[in-house]
């Protein structure tokens, strides 16, 4: 058996994918909603509602391992983010750079993480394809949705492979390092994931054509998902977070954030 | 079956054709291979079947190609699906769910097949495959003879009235290779046209029907596989041996010099090794190893736990229990990849740098900075131009080590794990997929580093690699296991 697995890395446990406990349709009615509501809500007392209540349901799946590295990823990017913004407001001052304007954006990218990881890791596959089939879209939304789904345990696979060939080499990644070779850095991390992610793709584009996934297939599928109680608590739920974080975005933080869309 | 009429393919943006004047027929009950160098025009030959040339990837079709006396023209590539089964080299490539089970019923779902029979399809799949243990894992977790097995697997269970097999022994081991011949044998004489390309020869020996030897794009000689059996024609064509002999069993154990470990040994010695997979029975318990100068073979049928063990050599795996001496001296596990190399078989996760060259000058700069030694720069060039010669690679020295063929990319990471010098080198699986010629480049490499006094373990189902290098063999399951 080989060693390196994208599960066991993301703390899946074990070698057999667990299952979520959990319908993937409850899943995807809450990263539905949650996107809904986090483009709705623009005060920071709304999204921080928002913010606690995902974290913790992102915390529930137990894949610490691959919360951490998702939000090491995304600071990296909200870091780069916010470098750019100040070098654009520093040589453009009609470009208003301030922290409280970027962090109802970069609250939003959050929250969908949190929403999306459990979706994305927990969740067969062919359940949430199943899903997204039931939801009659037209092919050209439902193809690209189900390779991104697919994509993620591969894209974070992935990233585990890169650096541990880096590690093989000799590299040694400091963050003193990054700072003063930040481009090596880049092409150390980025080359190889940018043609190994256009070769995924293009790979679960033949896998998909050769599989016979298209608009006029007809979908059977051999196991059946079950909607149970619980999966109707945890709408519940979320549902009484949203409501709670519009209360509170329309209560308590209505006063417009200089900076932010 | 299959039937190619005057074909010539040419990619999109590229001027010279991959294929050309290529006339090919496969019939039912008719078992084809095609062989030939690496870049001949082999795995286009496989796309222009299955139809992914040119409806996937556009390019220029000059002439026809029939399935089932249809031009794949004009067939949606979801019913070209049905009629012809593919595997591909690399089977990661065609999977598209996560896991073992949902893999195999994934395609039956999506053909609308009723969810009874799909059960049965999977349950006969997996059975005739011996994947039932494996149906909840992951596809990420598994070794990459098992990846083959459920490409296999997932094909085999669709029925089609035509096989494409792209390498299909790449990663197994020879005992399955045995099998996956009968098997074909069998589907052959049920009236399945099967069309396999492949480097390793040996094991069709019994089942092919005719071969066609491919070169540059063309089909250069056809005819019974005893034509294989000309020295002459396989040094031209860059092909490996028709015939092979397995040397597993006569092959010495690796051991030790002496019972216990001794100061000034010449060697990796590894005891009370202890390693389990969470919430399984243990891989190694309490198992020891020798590893001494030269070329050592790594045996084993797949998932029976090689790919972990070179991990934990190198600490890429932390293992539970374990002493790792390296010429006598006591090594904490974190300190090994400091003195072992390790060539995985990931090449595409390995490249960053902008041309092959520099990939192999960082590689030396980084071994002299983790040595501490001092070299010119005139001494580095030097090196440089010797490594890309050993594998030769000097006609790809300006090239972007990404825009490579799999064989050049592997060839490139073995010549950056020989900059480190490494006093021990281990390499997973390092000629799969590789040609006759590049086969015995890798062979001649292995031997020169074991005679400047290297340990090299490969792991490999090769039988010509076997041959070719290995002096020893560690065998699993390890003793104490």
């Amino acid at each position: 058996m080989q060693v390196s697995s994208a599960s066991r890395f993301l703390g899946m446990g074990g070698s057999v994918a667990p299952d979520s406990g959990y319908d993937a349709r409850a899943r995807m009615v809450i990263s539905l909603l949650a996107s809904i509501v986090t483009i709705i809500i623009s005060s920071v007392e709304g999204q921080l509602m928002l913010l606690g209540a995902s974290l913790l349901y992102a915390l529930s799946i137990r894949r610490f391992k691959a919360l951490t590295i998702a939000y090491l990823f995304v600071a990296f990017m909200m870091g780069l983010a916010t470098l750019c913004t100040w070098g654009l407001s520093s040589v453009a001052p009609f470009v208003s750079f301030t922290f409280k304007g970027l962090a109802v954006p970069f609250m939003r990218g959050l929250v969908m993480l949190n929403v999306v990881l459990p979706l994305a890791l927990t969740c067969r596959i062919q359940d949430l394809l199943t899903v997204l089939k039931g939801l009659c879209l037209p092919f050209c939304i439902y193809l690209p949705g189900a390779v991104m789904i697919r994509f993620i345990p591969t894209f974070m696979n992935d990233i585990k492979q890169i650096a541990e060939a880096l590690q093989i080499r000799g590299y040694t990644l400091t963050l003193g390092g990054m700072f003063r070779h930040p481009l090596l850095v880049l092409r150390l991390l980025f080359t190889p994931l940018l043609f190994r992610s256009l070769r995924t793709s293009e790979e679960l584009g033949i896998a998909a054509e050769l599989k016979g996934l298209d608009a006029q297939s007809r979908f059977v599928p051999y196991r059946s998902p079950v909607w149970s109680r619980k999966d109707t608590l945890l709408v519940a739920a979320a549902l009484t977070v949203i409501a709670a974080a519009l209360a509170c975005h329309y209560l308590l933080g209505r006063a417009p954030v200089a900076g932010h869309m | 079956m299959i039937r190619f009429v005057n074909v010539t393919y040419t990619y999109p943006f590229q001027e010279k054709p991959a294929v050309r004047g290529v006339d090919l027929h496969v019939r039912p009950g008719e078992f084809v291979l095609v062989t030939g160098e690496s870049g001949c025009g082999k795995s286009t030959l496989m796309r222009l079947a299955n139809g992914l040339c040119p409806q996937y990837f556009g390019g220029t079709l000059e002439g026809d190609v029939f399935v089932g006396g249809k031009s794949t023209g004009e067939m949606p590539l979801k019913d070209m699906s049905r009629m012809v089964g593919t595997l591909f080299q690399d089977p990661e490539q065609q999977f598209f769910a996560l896991e073992v089970e949902e893999e195999l019923a994934f395609v039956h779902e999506w053909r609308g097949t009723p969810a009874a029979e799909t059960r049965r399809k999977i349950a006969e799949a997996a059975k005739e495959f011996l994947l039932e243990d494996l149906f909840g894992h992951s596809i990420h977790e598994l070794s990459e003879g098992q990846k083959q097995k459920v490409g296999l697997a997932s094909i085999f269970s669709q029925d089609p009235g035509a096989l494409v097999l792209d390498e299909p022994t790449a990663n197994l081991d020879p005992e399955s290779t045995v099998e996956l011949a009968r098997r074909l044998d069998r589907l052959k004489k049920s009236g399945m046209a099967i069309l396999v390309v492949d480097h390793r020869l040996y094991w069709l020996e019994d089942v092919a029907d005719r071969v066609a030897v491919m070169r540059e794009g063309v089909i250069v000689a056809q005819g019974a596989f005893d034509m294989l059996h000309d020295g002459a024609l396989r040094s031209a064509c860059g092909l490996r041996a028709a015939h092979v002999e397995d040397v597993r069993s006569t092959l010495p154990e690796s051991a030790p010099p002496t019972k216990g470990p001794r100061a000034g040994e010449k060697g990796l010695r590894v005891d009370g090794l202890r390693f389990a997979y969470k919430g399984q029975a243990p891989l190694y318990d309490r198992a020891s190893f020798w590893l001494g100068q030269g070329v050592t073979a790594l045996i084993g049928g797949n998932g029976t736990g090689k790919t972990t063990l070179a991990r934990l050599i190198t600490g890429l795996n932390k293992a539970q229990e374990g002493a790792f001496r390296i010429n006598g001296i006591l090594f904490p596990v974190s300190e090994m990849l400091r003195h072992v190399g390790i060539v995985l078989q990931n090449s595409d996760h390995q490249l960053h740098m902008r041309t092959v060259a520099q990939e192999i000058d960082v590689c030396l700069a980084l071994a002299e900075r983790l040595r501490g030694w001092s070299k010119s720069r005139r001494s580095r060039e030097e090196q440089r131009h010797f490594l890309l010669g050993l594998f030769d690679l000097e006609h790809l020295a300006d090239r972007h080590p990404q825009s490579l063929s799999g064989g050049e990319k592997q060839r490139l990471v073995i010549a950056c794990a020989f900059a480190k010098k490494p006093s021990i080198l281990i390499l997973d699986e390092p000629t799969s997929g590789l040609d006759g010629g590049n086969m015995k480049r890798i062979a001649k490499a292995l031997s020169l580093l074991a005679e400047q006094g290297a340990c090299v373990l490969v792991i490999t189902h090769d039988l010509e690699l076997l041959r070719a290098s290995c002096g020893a063999a560690i065998r699993l399951p390890l003793n104490g296991n």
